[in-house]
């Protein structure tokens, strides 16, 4: 009994020497070899395999740069933001982050990101497709200075499609894909009821719904599924027939059990990986999800269209508000604005993209690195296809004016107000939407109202006539000005 | 030898003795030099902490720089009003009932089971129940929520398959169900803990009185009514605090299985602060407002304990039956 | 003899199938870091892998820096348990003195914290650390975890030692010593059921801790922990199950030696307790 004590005091003490320097920590920035330059990039552990393929083209990087070290500084996903904000707050900032859409506008707000026009060059812009670097619609300048530089393609982040399993539908005697949203309720109710419990017809690809937003889309503007309000009015309008029936449609499914169950806590993947194990035959989905079920179940007969509108026809198209979507930033207060240029350079070029897109299927910023390869591969073929069909320029009040960026920032800075909670509510409680939606729209106008009475206090632009686009029509593409 | 009756868990209250005389104060300075460790550490880690967040609670803040936007009570005053506070907070208590009510018996019922001598492979048992404790909250809670997922989950399999039910069982996706079923994963997850406790209060019975009462002839429930539990008493409302303690601010498991929903049926506490002072999806946190929900929190829980407190301090104090 | 064998030997009958029930998600786990992920996310719930791989564990152990991890957080734990046992037992010590004055103000403030939910309090603490220059290292991130951690052992430690007969204070003073020699050679060896239980829970606590090491090793993922670096697993909308699968169990393995270790003299330090 006395040497085993003995003896753990010991090895605690002899660990703790070995680790003091853990214990203690260097000095934030560990000094700079001589001649080398360390630049960091903080980014996420996205997707999967991401770690390794940001290792092994920034290694690349390095051969071909000599004078400049990266460091990579990985934060879990949803820690991201907060991360590389208390690391500001620090004085220990990244020099080049990962930022996307509202925490892009986040860390601008705080002063934090470095506008890139200096080293931006004609030769630079080129890269990009025709017209897709303008300010006012990029997605990626703020107050005329470009602010971020993006790695999808500008349709990918809000391009929707419609995945069905040809076999499963075959099985219950459909040919083709549903059109219309009846046609959909009444394949879906088939399909499992002949599923028997192995495999079912439906799923809203995850919790909270998210197939209601995708199938409203068709039915009314975009803004109403995404902040409640009309583009075309600058009025509220949750309740809105279309949104109201596409909540309707899949309450509806749920009582009649139609949907997979457990579809209230899906996360993110769970809907393809069904997909992929044949027991899911039809759900709507960000185009990200194909290549995901591709690599799960090579041989699956999976079908790619775009979504099924409602049996009055489509009313609106899949919104294409900007060119791009932020992603990559560079810090206002690094040291090494060059060497950060230099890593942002080759985080958009055409070799990275290039060797993104042959990774991870997914279709990057710069067309020319994808473009022959995805019309060659059929399920890329099908998302192209399906983007030009199903998508048209849309109005976006936050690039469009100051005020409009500061009444999209009081919006998203009310979520309970957006119709997601209280449309899930209803599906699974089973109670009707509508006047939830009556309930929803009159918040909203108190809520509007006090925005823009708040902002004119602080002598800032921000009404509701920001909002409004009236000669927008969503079943064309929008031109501003017109 | 007499024997003395350890109780090493309990405390006792004791009144200050005679006038002070330098030998007292020279002791009482090592005390207070001795206390000085602790007093910085939990003040600078607890007590700063807490206050700050007092102060925060004024503010309309989104944690970054200095808090500039006072806005007095407000923050206290929607946190009060709040039907989704209120409901976070009777979640909470659940957790805490369960905690209370199922857990703590039911680990005393094992660890009188598992002290008794005769029992093989004890130390195996033990083990075994105490497993859940050291796994990874998340990870272990994502596990089970795979087993009990209703399309091809293993439980739902086995319910089906036996008849017990003819539809599978949405355990953690429907909202009659979800809160339920995380309590009965909390009380697996912390039934090692409470067992240990139990079990250290058990070997605090002496064993002279135990064999002085097998020699009487005093049976197993006898044993039981009149020695064990009263010597084990005053513990057991240390263990009660403790439990009750942890399973307020069960935040790990809740967070990780179903973050609060499915719409917001098991949202507790620590998640509705954690959703307004960190969630990303927002596009401003209100740490501000976050803090305030912390402190109205605390002090209903406070309230509460408080409440009670002569009820526990009787049984305390006093070890009777 | 029949019917004292059955009453017995019969809770084994009970206790085994419910001991299988309750480590059944374990198993699974460990079934499912030697899974591929495929196996894993098309593959029936089945506990033995059709495709055995270890290339999990490895992904683990040196692409997400599992190596380096373990060694921070067996060095992060250490050095909380250390903090807490030194802090709370010669402060349950000195509360434990009789005639001690202040000592009910300081018991009552410890109590009423205890119940006060700790998130969100961590942006002062933040700015504390930053503000005494241990931002960078894990000292900060273990004085952080050890502070508010300390309620529990000083209520334990201050409820032993007030137990403790007076008798063996005074022999000790008798014998001449004074009250620091008093504390180390006498009481604190008295006192190792305790230390044994608030070592193990505070082991526990933090090596399975996430938001104190994440928040102070931001700048620095070399000095991360197992807690934050199950994290990197979760990407943004998907997550690799394998990996974390296996991530898991070569967290869990160190804690379960841990355990092993202090039981035993947990239960050995009890039983020489009680024999006074």
């Amino acid at each position: 009994m006395k040497i085993r004590p003995a003896l753990t005091v010991l090895t605690c003490a002899v660990a703790l020497a070995l680790s003091g320097c853990n214990l203690v920590g260097g000095s934030p920035d560990s000094g700079d070899a001589a001649d080398k330059v360390t630049v960091t990039v903080a980014l996420v552990p996205d997707p999967p395999g991401a770690s390794e393929f940001y290792r092994q083209q920034f290694d690349e990087f390095e051969t071909a740069n000599p004078g400049i070290a990266v460091k990579v500084l990985e934060n879990p996903s949803d820690q991201q933001l907060n991360a590389v904000e208390l690391m500001f707050q620090q004085d220990n900032a990244p020099d080049v982050f990962r930022a996307q859409d509202d925490g892009m506008d986040r860390m601008a707000a705080r002063g934090w990101v470095a506008p890139l026009d200096e080293f931006v060059t004609p030769e630079f812009l080129q890269r990009f497709p025709e017209g897709s670097m303008d300010p006012a619609t990029s997605g990626l300048h703020r107050d005329g200075k470009l602010m971020s530089l993006p790695l999808v393609w500008g349709p990918w982040s809000t391009l929707r499609v419609f995945l069905y399993n040809e076999d499963l539908l075959k099985k219950s005697g459909f040919a083709a894909p549903p059109k219309t949203w009846a046609e959909l309720e009444q394949m879906a109710g088939k399909v499992t009821a002949d599923g028997k419990g192995k495999y079912f017809g439906y799923a809203p690809t995850a919790a909270k719904a998210l197939g209601v937003e995708m199938l409203a889309d068709t039915a009314v503007p975009y803004s109403v599924p995404a902040t409640g309000i009309d583009y075309r009015t600058g009025k509220p309008a949750t309740s809105s027939p279309g949104l109201v029936e596409a909540v309707e449609l899949h309450r509806r499914m749920q009582a009649a059990k139609v949907m997979m169950p457990g579809w209230e806590s899906w996360d993110g993947s769970r809907a393809f990986k069904e997909f992929a194990a044949g027991r899911l035959a039809m759900y709507p989905t960000p185009p990200w999800h194909v290549a995901e079920v591709r690599k799960l179940a090579p041989e699956i007969k999976m079908g790619i269209t775009g979504l099924p509108t409602p049996a009055a026809g489509r009313s609106a198209y899949l919104p294409l508000a900007k060119s791009f979507s932020p992603l990559w930033s560079m810090s206002a207060k690094s040291t090494h604005k060059v060497e950060s240029w230099k890593v942002m350079d080759f985080l958009a070029s055409e070799s990275f993209h290039n060797a993104y897109y042959k990774k991870f299927g997914t279709l990057t910023a710069l067309e020319g690195a994808w473009k022959a390869d995805a019309e060659k591969n059929p399920d890329q073929a099908a998302i192209l296809k399906v983007a030009e069909e199903t998508m048209r320029r849309a109005p976006n009040p936050a690039l469009a004016s100051k005020g409009g960026r500061a009444m999209t920032d009081a919006l998203a800075a009310k979520p309970d107000l957006k119709h997601t909670d209280a449309a899930f509510s209803s599906i699974i409680k089973n109670q009707p939407f509508a006047p939830v939606a009556a309930r929803l729209d009159k918040d909203l106008q108190s809520y509007l109202d006090k925005t823009s009475t708040d902002l004119k206090a602080k002598g800032q632009e921000g009404t509701a006539k920001d909002l409004t686009f009236a000669g927008w029509d969503p079943l064309k593409d929008y031109t501003p000005g017109g | 030898m007499t024997t003395t009756v350890e109780r090493p868990l309990e405390k006792v209250p004791v009144a200050p003795r005679g006038p002070r005389r330098p030998g007292r104060f020279r002791k009482h300075l090592w005390s207070y030099l001795f206390l000085v460790p602790m007093v910085l550490l939990f003040g600078g880690f607890t007590v700063w902490p807490m206050i700050a967040s007092w102060w925060y609670g004024f503010f309309n803040w989104d944690g970054v720089g200095n808090p500039t936007d006072w806005v007095g009570f407000a923050n206290f005053a929607e946190v009060l009003q709040a039907e989704s506070f209120w409901r976070a907070f009777w979640h909470s208590f659940a957790f805490s009932l369960a905690a209370i009510f199922i857990e703590m018996p039911l680990a005393l019922v094992l660890a009188i089971l598992l002290n008794s001598s005769w029992l093989r492979f004890r130390n195996l048992y033990r083990l075994v129940l105490f497993l859940p404790v050291v796994a990874t909250t998340a990870v272990i809670g994502i596990v089970i929520a795979i087993l009990l997922d209703p399309a091809g989950g293993l439980v739902n399999r086995i319910l089906l398959d036996t008849g017990l039910v003819d539809q599978p069982v949405n355990f953690l996706g429907s909202t009659s169900t979800a809160l339920p079923t995380l309590l009965a994963i909390d009380v697996w997850k912390g039934f090692g803990i409470t067992l240990i406790y139990w079990l250290a209060a058990l070997q605090t019975v002496p064993k002279d009185l135990q064999e002085a009462a097998a020699i009487d002839g005093a049976g197993f429930w006898r044993a039981l009514r009149f020695i064990t539990l009263p010597v084990v008493t005053p513990i057991a409302i240390v263990i009660l605090l403790l439990v009750f303690q942890r399973s307020l601010n069960t935040f790990d498991l809740v967070r990780a299985v179903t973050e609060g929903g499915p719409d917001y049926a098991t949202d507790v506490v620590p998640t509705y602060i954690y959703r307004y002072a960190f969630d990303p999806s927002l596009q401003a946190p209100r740490y501000g407002f976050a803090s305030a929900a912390g402190v109205v929190f605390g002090l209903l829980t406070l309230v509460v304990t408080l409440l009670q407190a002569p009820f526990l301090k009787r049984r305390l104090a006093g070890g009777k039956p | 003899m029949n019917r004292r064998f059955v009453r017995r030997n019969g809770w084994h009958l009970l206790l085994i199938p419910v001991c299988l029930v309750w480590i059944y998600p374990f198993v699974w786990m460990v079934s499912a870091a030697f899974k591929t992920p495929r196996e894993m996310l098309i593959g029936g719930l089945s506990l033995l892998p059709d495709d055995a791989t270890l290339d999990n564990f490895q992904r683990a152990w040196t692409t997400a820096k599992f190596s380096t991890y373990t060694a921070n957080t067996i060095t992060f734990s250490i050095a909380v348990v250390i903090a807490v046992l030194l802090v709370a037992s010669t402060a349950g010590y000195a509360l434990a003195r009789p005639g001690l004055p202040g000592k009910k103000v300081l018991v009552g403030v410890l109590v009423a914290t205890m119940f006060i939910p700790h998130g969100y309090t961590i942006i002062p603490t933040f700015l504390l650390v930053n503000g005494l220059g241990l931002g960078n290292g894990l000292l900060g991130a273990a004085l952080a975890q050890a502070g508010p951690a300390l309620v529990v052992p000083v209520l334990l430690f201050m409820g032993f030692f007030s137990g403790i007969p007076k008798e063996l204070e005074e022999a000790a003073r008798m014998d001449g010593a004074g009250y620091l020699r008093t504390y180390w050679r006498v009481m604190l060896p008295l006192a190792k059921p305790v230390m044994g239980t608030v070592a193990l829970m505070n082991f526990i606590g933090a090596w399975n801790a996430f938001f104190i090491p994440l928040v102070f090793t931001l700048g620095n993922p070399d000095l991360r922990t197992l807690g934050v670096g199950m994290y990197g697993f979760y990407g943004q909308d998907t997550t690799d199950w394998t990996g974390l699968a296996a991530a898991a169990c070569i967290s869990v393995i160190p804690i379960v030696v841990v355990f092993l270790f202090l039981q035993r003299t947990f239960v050995e330090g009890i039983a020489g307790a009680v024999k006074s």
